[in-house]
């Protein structure tokens, strides 16, 4: 919102204050992922509690801003580009408290894993994770530079999350054919991976509806 | 283009002469007139009087008489109003007089007076009448009549004389006007174009007036106030570059925010801690440039209870940690201005690290040493309570408190070792080695735990490969530890190679490379910590030590040398060794 400041000083506060509570949910949630397959890699169920517990802020947080983009509908009338600002906030709000939902199931997930031995070291997990990761800050940070570019690279990001998803679902199919005493574990460390195959699309939708924001164009199904 | 001011003055002027002259216009010369034509009047009455007190008799005669002399119309009028004598008319072709209204009022006053346009003469005509006889018995009335065109002649000619004057007076007060208005408003203007100039932003001459009056002394002070401007101006800008060097040249990162929360200025040492282009930084808010929860709210805490707030922050992610250390305060601007926010960051990753080193090494020590204590002290126990008259049970427990003293022992060596390297208290007997023979010793050395773990090895020294300088024994120490770890970490049928080439600047690089299970790149930075360990138990049960690492480290470093580490999770580790050649001519260099 560089080039246009509004006339009212108070009003253009108020759309900032959406985007400022939108990273510090943003931030909150990516450390919430790091910290589910933390969890999950060092066999740390405490860590996996405090992901858990934490997630009532979350929630908090994803309810305040949603407020708030319904009072700046209601008070201020926002038309054309803050009106599309607050539809894209409103719905990256959503995207972002579903992610937050997603730790909390790896989380646990990782709480059951940790009563049995370990598998096998997690190698494209974790790396699978910080992709998804990555895919969330730099989608908003494509929202608030207002950065196409940046928005359509985390949307191609998304299908690297997927092949490594698939990976890990075939190497755990041959875990599970070997011994069938690996399939309640393979089974949950699918789950997980598909958990943040699914972080990875939202992450997308976050980036899909940017590019709405900035353009105006829908991509959402291309 | 003459100044507004030129036009204020002159237009005073103007306004005054054009007043002079309305004046005159519409008081002075209709006064002029009222009086020139009350003068006739009163003279055209005396006269009527005269003429009404002539005797009966040959009145009309003697009337007749004195018109013909002058130049008034004398008409004689009876009671009824019938003409009895005109000196200009004939008298039978004239209707009654008695409704003129001169003559109306003289029946009543005594005398009358009209001035009206005569239709008969075609001119504006002032008549005069007086009553003959007295008041009661009026017997016939003398009108005197006058055209006024030549008193309007003469009014006229006054007139002139007065416009001519007026425009006499007029066009030297005009010039003065001019002249008066453009000299008070030169020098205005020119101090007018002087502070355009400084607005501009030149900087013009000092202004010189000629004159001494007030201008001049404005005109004075105005240079003054520039100089001393101009001093002040310099003084500051000293003393904002000094401010701005150090700003910019200062270790830690500086930034300020305007009062709508947004980074209005920052330096490089700060930029480099975010690692974010200049663009994406102004202009933003922390929020939007760090993306950091403990920040936002450490500002929102500063801005609630107005005192400075430390805090520190953790930037970057897992593999690349950076620790700021922020200081929030604000900075007093102009007095009743809203205070901006300085915050102040300060990178502790470094100090985070060895701090947490010192930490580790603490807890891995007690760790190391405890563990074959307590397996000692056990056993000795035992052995005291009985046990040391069970032959059999008696000689394994002598052998395992054994293995614990020999790894205290070995523990206890490492130790030295290593601080022994680092404090520079190890000397290294520096000769040429063949690399293919040092590798050969160390392989032949490790050889039955090779065979043990059904490990293959493959050698492959490059021809060219020079001959190294450094210790003999250390030499073989570094590959042995090197070696070791390889064995342990690579599961059973694996393979390691060695493989030794010339490599830049005139260093030999021995690589070693196994198939083992790989370390994850996060971890790769930490691995020459003392104690250090991958995975925290396993490599433990693999009997290390936790130091073998630290040691080569340190010895590649008297060496001269270095290690790189590389790994690819779940395939394996190539170690690479950078030995310094002992190429013939540098030698002597080295060694004196």
């Amino acid at each position: 919102m560089d080039a246009k400041r509004h006339t009212s000083r108070q009003y253009e506060a108020e759309l900032q204050e959406v985007t400022e509570s939108l990273l510090y949910l943003a931030t909150l949630i990516e450390k919430a992922i790091a910290e589910s397959i933390q969890a999950l890699v060092e066999r740390d169920p405490d860590l996996a509690r405090k992901v858990i517990a934490f997630d009532i802020h979350i929630d908090k947080l994803d309810y305040e801003i949603e407020e708030k983009c319904i009072r700046l509908l209601a008070l201020r009338q926002p038309a054309a580009r803050d009106l599309r600002f607050i539809t894209t906030a409103i719905k990256i709000n959503g995207h972002l408290e579903r992610i937050g939902d997603m730790a909390v199931k790896i989380c646990e997930k990782v709480l059951i894993l940790n009563e049995e031995p370990q598998l096998k070291p997690y190698i494209d997990l974790p790396r699978m994770a910080e992709i998804a990761r990555q895919m969330i800050r730099d989608s908003l940070d494509a929202l608030v530079h207002e950065d196409v570019d940046l928005a359509n690279k985390v949307r191609d990001e998304d299908e690297t999350v997927d092949n490594l998803n698939e990976q890990i679902f075939r190497e755990l199919l041959t875990f599970m054919m070997e011994d069938p005493r690996t399939i309640h574990r393979s089974l949950l460390i699918m789950q997980i991976s598909k958990t943040v195959e699914r972080i990875s699309d939202h992450a997308k939708g976050i980036a899909d509806m940017v590019v709405y924001m900035v353009t105006g164009k829908s991509v959402r199904h291309q | 283009m003459k100044s507004r001011l030129f036009y204020k003055i002159f237009a005073s002027y103007l306004i005054l002469v054009v007043l002079v002259i309305a004046v005159m216009e519409f008081y002075l010369i209709p006064k002029i007139h009222e009086t020139v034509t009350t003068g006739i009047t009163e003279k055209m009455i005396a006269n009527g009087r005269i003429m009404a007190l002539m005797p009966r008799g040959d009145m009309i005669g003697e009337i007749r008489e004195l018109a013909s002399r002058s130049e008034a119309r004398v008409t004689i009028i009876d009671a009824a109003g019938k003409v009895l004598m005109d000196s200009q008319s004939s008298e039978q072709q004239m209707d009654t007089h008695l409704n003129r209204s001169e003559i109306q009022e003289a029946r009543i006053k005594g005398q009358g007076i009209s001035q009206r346009y005569s239709r008969t003469l075609q001119a504006d005509m002032l008549y005069v009448a007086v009553a003959i006889g007295d008041r009661e018995h009026i017997k016939g009335y003398v009108r005197l009549a006058r055209s006024l065109a030549n008193v309007s002649d003469s009014i006229e000619h006054i007139y002139r004389i007065i416009y001519l004057t007026l425009f006499l007076i007029s066009l030297p007060s005009l010039l003065l006007a001019f002249w008066f208005a453009r000299n008070i408003t030169a020098p205005i203007r020119r101090m007018a174009a002087f502070t355009g100039q400084l607005r501009a932003g030149q900087r013009p001459a000092p202004m010189l007036m000629d004159s001494e009056d007030e201008l001049a002394q404005l005109a004075q002070d105005i240079n003054h106030i520039l100089e001393e401007q101009d001093g002040k101006v310099r003084l500051a800008q000293e003393e904002k570059s000094k401010l701005e060097a150090a700003f910019a040249s200062m270790v830690e990162g500086a930034l300020t925010l305007d009062r709508d929360n947004r980074i209005d200025q920052f330096n490089r040492s700060l930029r480099k801690m975010i690692g974010k282009r200049y663009e994406d930084i102004l202009g933003k808010t922390p929020m939007e440039a760090f993306r950091s929860v403990s920040l936002q709210d450490a500002l929102l805490r500063f801005r609630e209870s107005s005192q400075p707030v430390l805090e520190e922050i953790v930037l970057g992610d897992d593999e690349n940690p950076r620790v700021l250390d922020v200081n929030i305060t604000a900075i007093q601007g102009f007095p009743g201005e809203e205070p901006k926010i300085l915050m102040m960051f300060h990178n502790v990753t470094r100090l985070k690290q060895l701090e947490r080193m010192r930490m580790d090494f603490v807890a891995n020590v007690t760790h190391e040493i405890r563990t074959p204590l307590t397996a000692i002290i056990g056993f000795v126990e035992t052995l005291q309570q009985g046990a040391i008259n069970d032959q059999i049970q008696a000689g394994k427990f002598l052998q395992t408190i054994n293995d614990n003293a020999q790894r205290l022992n070995r523990l206890v060596d490492d130790l030295l070792t290593l601080s022994n390297i680092e404090l520079g208290e190890t000397k290294l007997h520096f000769t040429d080695i063949a690399v293919a023979e040092v590798v050969a010793e160390a392989l032949k050395t490790i050889q039955p735990r090779l065979t043990a773990k059904k490990l293959q090895t493959e050698t492959d020294i490059a021809a060219d490969t020079p001959a190294i300088r450094a210790d003999q024994d250390k030499m073989l120490q570094i590959l042995l530890n090197i070696l070791d770890n390889a064995v342990k970490f690579t599961p059973e049928e694996g393979m390691i190679r060695v493989k030794a080439a010339p490599a830049n600047s005139g260093l030999v690089a021995i690589r070693i490379i196994d198939t083992g299970i790989g370390i994850p790149k996060n971890e790769i930075p930490r691995l020459g910590e003392r104690f250090y360990r991958v995975e925290k138990t396993r490599s433990r049960d693999l009997g290390g030590t936790g130091l073998g690492l630290s040691i080569v480290k340190h010895l590649m470093l008297a060496h001269g040398g270095q290690m790189e580490i590389e790994s690819n999770p779940g395939y394996g580790t190539t170690i690479s060794l950078y030995f310094p050649s002992s190429i013939p001519g540098t030698e002597s260099l080295n060694q004196p």
